[in-house]
């Protein structure tokens, strides 16, 4: 069967995967959507997952991805140094409306490997207060389907395969400063895609920030207790164009800015469950894309080492 | 598998999450930490180490990990927003301040001052004055603080009191010297305060 070609809805959907699902899989840490520089404590040992609902849409075409990402720390070098494990279960559809008929697109199954190691390189404490620095790096394996075709013969375009058949890497730093009930953190993470099958995912640039303030308790006394967690998050993606057969895809690529309010509960030293919801606030989407809705996000940490 | 009809979409993933969301809420809220077990017959010792940087209780729990692998330690409270971890010691144990504070740094945090609560038998030579902890034998010598010269006045060699102080690196030179002091800055005999 002829491959489909990467028309504009395929392109505008490229964008949209490029962007949400290895943002779900960077964040692996208070708070809800951006990293933290803390390589101790949850972010050495807690097990996490979430399910994170997107929805994309334009006229006549509507996207929605659910994600289930399964994060496993690991603190190799205490207060130092952690690697992680990642691996996606999703499920896509993309919903075409053209004159009363509908047709629908989709797969599920496990994505791709993103294996993930974050290095502090600076630490600055003071009582009550502290501020850290810590380097990312990343390498996402081809390890989902990237060959899946529709019920005609199809070929699935590259935006709802489960994989990109590409091994990627990224790497950034993140900064984290807590002052009692206060913490801000701030990511800034460059990921690089390579071509898989003559196509490539255009390189995207991540810059995210998140004000964090613990609404309860006021005063906190012996640990553990119950702890809410508040926050509000800016995410920026800045996408370079995607590469088909050596030429740039017109449709792809662009920018966009999410606020994301959220809500985090401790209920003790080994588990929390945490929501967040993000919302559009600007977006400069190159050609005809599919434009953001909303992300629904809520998710577990549970401490198992 | 890749489809064209789905009725319930969303349902594979849901059904994942929610699974391991009751896995992790039915074992994760059971899982015990190490609980306190309370204070054992005899001279139980009590170290405050006073932790910079602790601010965030999700990161408490490497503390609490590391704090709880140094032998001896029975009880551990962790006080967040004072900044403060307070150890228990069982009375046969020896209490190491640089494996308290190593395990403070493994934890993610800077360790300060440390403050001890000690029991043990008063030892005097010359000016000198010692507190030895008797099991395991280790001698502690008393330097500084607001009671010291109190403590002086009325020591006895060979009497039991339990003192409160700071712990302070002590330069030595000789092998087998202590190699901290402790400020006197509570003391009381072993039944009654003075």
């Amino acid at each position: 069967m002829p491959r489909i070609s990467r028309s504009r809805p395929w392109r505008a959907l490229s964008l949209f995967i490029l962007a949400a699902v290895p943002l779900s899989l960077f964040a692996n840490g208070p708070p809800p959507r951006t990293e933290t520089a803390f390589v101790t404590g949850l972010q050495g040992a807690a097990f996490r997952s979430f399910i994170d609902r997107m929805d994309r849409s334009a006229p006549g075409r509507d996207l929605r991805v659910m994600a289930v990402p399964l994060i496993l720390p690991y603190e190799v070098i205490p207060n130092r140094l952690v690697v992680a494990g990642a691996i996606p279960y999703l499920d896509k559809e993309l919903v075409l409306s053209q004159g009363g008929q509908r047709r629908r697109l989709g797969d599920s199954g496990f994505g791709d490997l993103t294996v993930k190691a974050k290095y502090q390189i600076l630490q600055r404490d003071r009582p009550r207060r502290t501020t850290r620095l810590s380097l990312l790096a990343s390498l996402k394996l081809p390890t989902g389907e990237d060959d899946e075709r529709s019920e005609d013969g199809s070929l699935l375009p590259p935006s709802l395969q489960l994989g990109t058949g590409s091994v990627d890497y990224a790497g950034g730093a993140v900064i984290t400063a807590l002052r009692q009930r206060w913490g801000i953190n701030g990511d800034l993470i460059y990921r690089v895609n390579t071509s898989d099958d003559g196509f490539r995912f255009g390189d995207k640039l991540q810059l995210d920030a998140a004000l964090a303030f613990r609404a309860s308790p006021r005063i906190y006394g012996t640990y553990p207790s119950p702890q809410l967690n508040l926050f509000l998050e800016l995410n920026g993606v800045r996408s370079g164009r995607n590469r088909a057969g050596g030429t740039d895809i017109a449709a792809s690529g662009g920018t966009s800015l999410f606020i994301a309010p959220g809500i985090q509960y401790m209920i003790g030293r080994t588990f929390l469950v945490e929501a967040s919801l993000q919302l559009p606030v600007a977006e400069n989407l190159h050609g005809d894309q599919l434009e953001a809705d909303h992300s629904l996000r809520m998710g577990i940490r549970w401490l198992i080492f | 598998m890749p489809t064209t009809s789905r009725s319930q979409p969303g349902l594979t993933a849901s059904r994942i999450f929610l699974l391991l969301l009751a896995m992790t809420v039915i074992t994760g809220t059971a899982t015990p930490g190490a609980e306190p077990t309370g204070p054992a017959a005899g001279d139980s010792s009590r170290v405050r180490v006073k932790v910079d940087g602790l601010t965030c209780p999700f990161c408490a729990h490497g503390l609490e990990k590391n704090l709880k692998k140094i032998p001896g330690v029975m009880d551990l409270e962790i006080l967040v927003d004072e900044g403060t971890a307070t150890l228990t010691y069982a009375p046969d144990h020896t209490i190491d301040f640089d494996t308290i504070r190593k395990a403070v740094r493994r934890g993610g945090f800077t360790p300060t001052t440390i403050h001890a609560t000690l029991t043990g038998t008063l030892v005097t030579a010359g000016d000198d004055l010692a507190l030895r902890l008797n099991d395991p034998p280790e001698v502690i010598f008393l330097a500084g603080g607001v009671e010291l010269n109190r403590l002086r006045a009325g020591a006895t060699d060979g009497e039991r009191v339990t003192i409160s102080g700071e712990i302070q690196d002590r330069n030595t030179e000789g092998k087998g010297a202590p190699s901290y002091a402790l400020t006197v800055d509570e003391f009381s005999a072993a039944d009654a305060a003075h």
